[in-house]
């Protein structure tokens, strides 16, 4: 059990919102074409949808919102433009403004779950905002305003007196959870989106939001190896690893810190993560041993990793420079590392 | 209100050009959905002019202040009349539309004919007027070519692409391209008719998925927003905005949605589709009105289903009835052989107290369809107003946990034909089953009813069990108190009926006058007889699961101190030396007195199941004084040889002494006690004490067995004055109980010891 210090670490969380301000916009053109070509033909298909390869070729809100970011960053207007046609069409069609979650080729109607879940959300809007923002297209622009209020509208909760992102609309709040007890998932807070979605919906605190993400980052150290949950529940007590979820540092908490760089966010704590020595690679961990239980040895894993090893000083490897596709979800971080290198011309300070 | 829809209706009559216009290549419905996903071509629409469709702006009207709405409150409620004038020069999207499908118009220096070419390559005759009236309007000076239908050479033969793939039905690529194109040409604008198209084609797969997943919202609102939609064309999306009202509590948005559908659409198979639609959604009155939408014989079917509905209605509630030429019709469509209407006369039949016809049609209706529940729990129903219960046991036990229906159809059959009087004879496997049932659910009737079926058959103690057990259940159930009033005082435990009477008299009339002559309401309809177990009921019942259920599952860790059982020398030794019983005659061939000798002897030396056999032989003497004797060694024999049942089997085959009686009763009961305990039934084993310590004083290892029942049962204040009663004999047991005790009244001996 961990407690929730008794007053939100605001003094530090106002620099870092200055500085996520400062990286608004950095990221176009920031894929190399060849790379871009090679990703988008692999996991995007001619109709706009992003497939999960690794999950039975399905899509969900996440691959779309990734596959956006991406085709912006790559400055692929085109491709952009066919995700955005089957993410408007096919999952942007609840009452709410949200987007259903989950796709399933094999199934009809495709939609098979409904729910939605708040990162992709948050995905969408964010490379929605920038895309109409950079390209002076409306159509973007008006359909992210929607969905950044519907995150808005749906999404913020209260708990132990701060402002969090529920990871999607049903689920994750009592009555589906134990009295008083809210369940998150840290690695929605999406902290370069944030700026960009306040700019879209400023009615909604998101500022609160980027501060609670922040601190339950960095609240959030479980068992031996002191790494935050895939997720987490916020009871009264404060934070615990969730009931009903397995608890590990798993492949959700993994991207954490590459969310946290792309954000600008260099806090002490993103010294828990990444490497421990030369050879480590990342892992799932088992929070409760702190024991490894399986590593990650793909190239995309391995550059968070490495920048977080860059953010200290250590070099990117070369290697890791090179984007070859594997699967949807690690060379998906690859691109999003490679994205945030080059714009920072490659270096890591 | 739906007279001033009608005559908005009218005036946009006039906007017919308009959505010449912009209908789409009219592509099947699923088409559309699937093109995004399969990139299947969609068929271009070759066929003539249908009748000339008029938008349905009423449908997705808001409603007016009287019937205020919360679902659907769009910031700009849609208004045709201003968005879309009925002067022909103004028709048109580039006036109509808003945002950038309205720039080319006047921007554009070069006019731009590609839709035209579109249009005539497709041979859509009425769609190129619009188009050459639309452009006319526009550009005053535009001279449209000579001959649009003949081929040309394009100027912009990208842009000829983009038709042609939009024809193929490829809008994501359509799109894609227009993106690349205005990237590299920051300064182009595409056809304000294809954006115009796209999103037409685009809302119209929006709508379709928001409709398979229950968004109503998003299918009205991207409705209004898209009224082109809401034509003849597309039947199918005027049906699922028919839904979505029907779905949020607007039926009459929905009947406009079907009226304007029958009034204006001529594919008989859509306008029969949206009445049997219609019917699923509305009421009777307003399907009725859409009925008088027939042109001619076009909704008889729909009339069947009307019908079914009725008779579905009057099925449900004996009040109403059916006529009978009604049912004949019906009876009339059942002979197809279809499930469903068998199964609605059995329902009809079943309400109308016509259990006979109702058991028919089940029946036809089950075999039908082997897979419809329905069917089985109606039949199960119909039988047991046939007081067919043993055949509705029988039917439904295998359905008792498809639904909460069958297994209540279950749970009746299985009361009623416990409850049937006298007691039938019910097979043990049947038995077990029921009782399985009824404890899985916790059926307090169900249980109440095993308890009289027991106690009819002569097993008190089952019956006692069973009342305990449902009292457990529900201890405010004053069925199961009763019943055990009734238990008690069959078992003369005054002390019982009278804590009973206490507890329940006032509430209880019946209980309160348990023992008073006239009164008590016995539901055995057969005498008691205690002891005897004869019905194959009884051991059903004590191998039931509610042994498991009822009694704490711990293994007793220690038999009494030393087994019960009865003194092998009675004083009535009916003769014969020890020693003398190793005749060479085989005991069958002794003479019944011999035989009567032979196993005393034999008792003598322990060698009880051999007595057991020559007492038989003894019992078949014509003197009734041997008779006695044999049936008392008998028993005697039996039960040291731990058969139990045969002891009070053989105690019942002749009469005894009230002397030897009233030992093999204390003998039988000690036996029992011992091994109720054996098996985990302490409740049981304390009845059977009780019993005993009225016919004589408890010996100190049955008082250890009674302590430790106490203890098992957790009533640890009754075990510790027994224990504490046995300590004070001196004998280390009542110590032992009494640790065991203080252990678990400190909450840490988990009951073991």
């Amino acid at each position: 059990m961990i407690t929730l210090p008794s007053r939100p670490i605001l003094p530090a969380l106002i620099m870092v919102v200055a500085m996520v301000s400062a990286a608004f916009g950095g990221f176009e053109n920031t894929i190399r074409p060849e790379d871009w070509a090679a990703y988008r033909d692999r996991f995007v298909l001619p109709d706009g949808r992003v497939i999960d390869d690794a999950n039975h070729g399905i899509s969900h809100s996440e691959s779309q919102g990734y596959g956006l970011l991406l085709a912006f960053s790559a400055g692929d207007r085109g491709t952009f433009e066919r995700i955005f046609g089957f993410t408007r069409i096919q999952l942007l069609i609840r009452d709410d403004g949200l987007a259903a979650w989950k796709w399933d080729p094999a199934a009809n109607p495709h939609i098979v779950d409904v729910n939605n879940a708040s990162d992709g959300d948050i995905l969408i809007a964010y490379a929605l905002g920038l895309a109409g923002e950079t390209w002076r297209e409306p159509r973007y622009a008006q359909a992210a305003r929607t969905l950044a209020a519907a995150v808005g509208a749906n999404l913020f909760a209260e708990a132990n007196g701060r402002t969090v992102l529920l990871p999607g609309v049903q689920g994750f709040t009592p009555p589906d959870q134990p009295k008083g007890t809210i369940v998150v998932n840290p690695s929605y807070w999406i902290f370069e989106a944030f700026p960009v979605l306040a700019e879209l919906a400023p009615e909604y605190d998101w500022d609160a939001v980027a501060s609670s993400g922040t601190e339950i980052v960095a609240a959030a150290r479980f068992g031996p190896a002191a790494l935050p949950a895939d997720w987490v529940a916020i009871t009264p007590k404060g934070l615990e690893p969730a009931e009903g979820f397995p608890a590990v540092f798993g492949y959700n908490a993994i991207r954490i810190p590459l969310y946290l760089i792309r954000a600008g966010i260099r806090d002490a704590f993103l010294t828990r993560f990444g490497p421990r020595n030369a050879q480590d690679v990342p892992a799932v961990v088992e929070l409760t041993t702190g024991k490894v239980a399986s590593r990650l040895n793909d190239a995309g894993y391995r550059m968070i990793d490495a920048l977080v090893a860059c953010s200290r000083g250590t070099p990117v490897p070369d290697d890791l420079l090179h984007f070859t596709p594997t699967n949807y979800y690690p060379s998906t971080l690859h691109l999003l590392g490679l994205s945030y290198l080059a714009s920072r011309k490659g270096k890591c300070g | 209100m739906r007279l001033i829809y009608g005559a908005v209706l009218l005036i946009l009559a006039a906007a017919v050009g308009w959505l010449a216009a912009t209908r789409l290549p009219a592509p099947d419905p699923i088409a559309v959905v699937d093109a995004v996903s399969t990139s299947a071509p969609a068929e271009a629409d070759g066929g003539p002019i249908r009748r000339v469709p008029q938008p349905v702006h009423v449908i997705v009207a808001p409603d007016t202040p009287s019937t205020p709405d919360a679902a659907y409150t769009p910031d700009a409620p849609i208004d045709l009349t201003k968005a879309r004038p009925a002067a022909t020069a103004e028709v048109g999207p580039a006036a109509a539309a808003p945002g950038p499908a309205a720039r080319p118009a006047r921007n554009a220096p070069v006019v731009d004919e590609s839709a035209l070419r579109y249009f005539a390559r497709q041979g859509d005759q009425r769609r190129l007027d619009a188009e050459i009236a639309r452009l006319k309007a526009l550009y005053p000076d535009w001279v449209p070519p000579a001959d649009p239908t003949a081929p040309e050479i394009f100027v912009d033969t990208e842009l000829d692409e983009l038709w042609q793939l939009f024809s193929q039905g490829e809008y994501p690529e359509v799109r894609s391209r227009i993106a690349d194109r205005q990237t590299r040409e920051p300064e182009w604008e595409p056809p304000a008719v294809l954006i115009e198209l796209l999103d037409q084609a685009d809302a119209r797969i929006r709508l379709t998925n928001a409709s398979n997943a229950k968004q109503w919202k998003t299918v009205i609102e991207t409705a209004a927003a898209t009224p082109s939609l809401l034509t003849c064309d597309y039947v199918d999306v005027l049906w699922r905005v028919a839904e979505a009202f029907a779905k949020t509590d607007r039926p009459d948005r929905a009947k406009d949605a079907y009226v304007y559908i029958l009034t204006n659409c001529d594919s008989p198979a859509e306008r029969l589709a949206t009445v049997q639609k219609a019917v699923d959604v509305l009421a009777e009155t307003d399907i009725a009105e859409l009925l008088s939408y027939d042109r001619g014989g076009e909704f008889e079917e729909v009339a069947d289903t009307l019908l079914r509905r009725r008779v579905g209605v009057t099925a449900e509630d004996p009040e109403l009835t059916s006529s009978p030429e009604e049912l004949a019709r019906i009876e009339a469509l059942a002979a197809d052989g279809n499930a469903a209407d068998a199964l609605l006369l059995g329902w009809y039949y079943y309400r109308h107290k016509e259990p006979g016809k109702a058991v028919d049609w089940f029946d036809k209706a089950r075999k039908r369809d082997p897979e419809s529940a329905k069917a089985v729990e109606g039949y199960a129903l119909a039988l047991i107003d046939l007081k067919r219960y043993a055949d509705a046991e029988a039917t439904s036990y295998d359905w008792n946990e498809k639904s909460a229906d069958n297994l209540a159809a279950y749970l009746i059959a299985a009361v009623d034909l416990l409850a049937v009087e006298p007691p039938l004879r019910i097979s043990e496997p049947v038995l077990q089953r029921m009782a399985e049932v009824i404890v899985r659910v916790k059926s307090l009737q169900g249980g109440e009813q095993l308890g009289w079926y027991a106690y009819n058959l002569g097993q008190v103690r089952t019956a006692l069990r069973w009342f305990e057990i449902v009292r457990r259940w529900d201890p405010e159930y004053e069925p199961a108190a009763y019943g055990l009033a009734v238990v008690y005082w069959a078992l003369k435990d005054k002390a019982r009926v009278n804590a009973l009477i206490r507890e329940w008299g006032s509430r209880s009339e019946r209980i309160a006058n348990i023992g008073k002559p006239g009164r008590t309401e016995l539901r055995g309809s057969r005498p008691i007889v205690d002891v005897i177990v004869d019905a194959p009921p009884v051991r059903t019942v004590r191998e039931d699961p509610a042994y498991a259920y009822v009694e704490p599952e711990i293994e007793p860790e220690i038999a009494p101190e030393s087994p019960v059982y009865v003194d092998a020398a009675p004083a009535a030794t009916g003769g014969g030396s020890s020693g003398s019983c190793t005749g060479t005659t085989p005991t069958r061939a002794l003479s019944p007195e011999s035989a009567l000798r032979r196993g005393w002897c034999l008792m003598d030396l322990n060698r009880p199941a051999e007595a057991a056999i020559a007492f038989d032989i003894a019992l078949q003497s014509t003197s009734s004084k041997t008779r006695e004797d044999a049936a008392y060694g008998a028993t005697l024999a039996n039960l040291r040889s731990g058969v139990t049942d045969r002891a009070s089997v053989t105690a019942a085959a002749a009469p005894m002494s009230a002397k030897r009686q009233g030992e093999v009763t204390l003998s039988i009961l000690s036996q029992q006690a011992v091994a109720a305990y054996a098996d985990g039934r302490y409740v049981e084993t304390i009845l059977a004490l009780e019993e005993r310590a009225r016919l004589a004083p408890e010996q100190t290892d049955l008082m250890m067995l009674r302590g430790w029942s106490y203890f098992k049962l957790g009533r640890l204040a009754d075990a510790r004055r027994i224990f504490e009663a046995v300590a004070r004999t001196g004998l280390p047991e009542g110590d032992k109980g009494l640790a065991a005790v203080a252990a678990e009244q400190a909450g840490f001996g988990g009951g073991r010891f």
